[in-house]
């Protein structure tokens, strides 16, 4: 990203990106980026004006609140980056009905509860890297114990999130069945993270939660 | 130990196969029959994914392995249910005792009790797989697929066996052997357990 540009070159995880490797000229970049998220928001627009508005904030927190403003003020930035995560499937949904409805929220709220197991998992492996950038993360301010409940925190209310939209959109009780058998993984591990200190049990909650919203996602547009 | 190309493919079709079975495959059974077969099923594709995710070395967990004993235990509870069900009450508190069992043993000390909670809850559930469809189908029930359900109940049963031999110590094949050949086992017997139910 062009605003992270510094930060990424002093983490090892990011260094190799094509910005602070140097592959991509940062006026390339920026150009580049405006001009797809400009044609991007007013072709939503044109697509519907509140499937325009909601892609546009997703857009403003990301790249505004959370990048710009946060980042590298407050680890509570990742709830912002959440929220936009959370906008593109209630766009999708607000796209098809027309309106926002409070399934739409409810997969939005999933992902937001699911994006703190990425983003403070990462936070954790590579809490090195972060310190070294100057980023205040979840692991450093607070310390890794506090930091091991949240994911787990957010991890079952994701997945509860998911289970409730399911369960509010009528998807077969096949569907159902399945997406319960993998919450259990997925609460399990969650749990097994508190218990158990270990870095690769997080990093496997972390590929874990992958797979389940990659599932999840799938059973709702086979299932739906 | 990690695990091979083929063995991720192998799972990559356990998870298909299991997936496929919970949402659609199962046949015109009570829903107390279809909990029991999900709950096995069930076990199946997280401890795939468990595989997929930490390798061989998630088989050494205390809670993956008391978890792997539901397999053939609900699978056993389902197949009582549907063919035998005057003894399903009976054989269901039986069940569940001897998974409570294998749980308890297994997070207290006491190496044999551990051993012969699992030789109770495993070995009469295994019997159950492996020789109650087969007497059914002996005896004139005319449903080929039972056949099915014994091969898989007979692949479980090697697959365990195979574990539990290499945990006391005394292996039947070499640990390199055992951990190629286990998860092709494991997807024959999801793979008849589907054919079958």
């Amino acid at each position: 990203m062009y605003f992270d540009r510094d930060i990424d070159s002093k983490m090892k995880r990011t260094a190799h990106r094509p910005l602070p490797s140097g592959k991509i000229k940062p006026k390339e970049a920026l150009a580049l980026g405006i001009f797809f998220s400009v044609t991007g928001t007013l072709w939503a627009f044109l697509l519907s004006p509140l499937y325009g508005l909601i892609i546009f904030a997703g857009l403003f927190f990301d790249v505004f609140v959370y990048t710009v403003l946060l980042k590298r003020k407050t680890p509570w930035s990742v709830i912002w980056g959440g929220i936009s995560g959370g906008m593109p499937i209630l766009a999708g949904r607000a796209l098809a009905l027309g309106k926002i409805d409070w399934i739409g929220i409810l997969f939005a709220v999933s992902i937001l509860l699911w994006i703190p197991t990425h983003i403070l998992t990462f936070s954790m492996i590579y809490y090195k890297d972060y310190h070294k950038a100057g980023i205040p993360t979840f692991p450093s301010i607070y310390g890794f114990r506090y930091t091991r409940l949240i994911i787990a925190i957010s991890s079952i209310g994701a997945s509860l999130s998911i289970l409730f939209g399911f369960l509010s959109l009528g998807i077969s009780w096949g569907y159902m069945r399945l997406l319960a058998i993998l919450t259990v993984g997925f609460i399990g591990l969650a749990f097994m993270t508190i218990i158990k200190k270990s870095e690769k049990i997080n990093f496997g909650l972390f590929k874990y939660a992958s797979l389940y919203m990659l599932g999840a996602m799938l059973m709702l547009i086979i299932g739906g | 130990m990690k695990t091979s190309v083929i063995d991720k493919f192998c799972l990559l079709f356990i998870l298909l196969i299991a997936s496929y079975e919970v949402v659609k495959g199962m046949g015109d059974y009570d829903n107390t029959a279809i909990l029991f077969f999900t709950i096995g099923f069930g076990v199946i594709i997280i401890a795939s994914l468990l595989i997929l995710i930490f390798n061989f070395e998630i088989l050494t967990n205390r809670f993956v392995i008391v978890a792997a004993a539901l397999i053939p235990i609900s699978f056993a509870i389902a197949i009582v249910r549907i063919f035998y069900s005057e003894y399903y009450t009976y054989y269901l508190i039986f069940g569940i005792i001897s998974f409570f069992l294998i749980l308890i043993t297994r997070f207290t000390r006491g190496k044999t009790l551990s051993i012969l909670s699992i030789i109770i809850g495993h070995g009469t559930a295994g019997l159950i797989i492996v020789f109650l469809p087969f007497i059914l189908f002996i005896s004139g029930n005319p449903k080929f697929n039972l056949l099915s359900i014994s091969m898989g109940g007979a692949l479980i049963g090697m697959g365990g066996g195979l574990l539990a031999f290499l945990k006391t110590g005394k292996p039947i094949l070499s640990e390199k052997t055992i951990f190629t050949i286990l998860l092709p086992i494991l997807f024959l017997m999801t793979l008849f357990f589907a054919l079958g139910i």
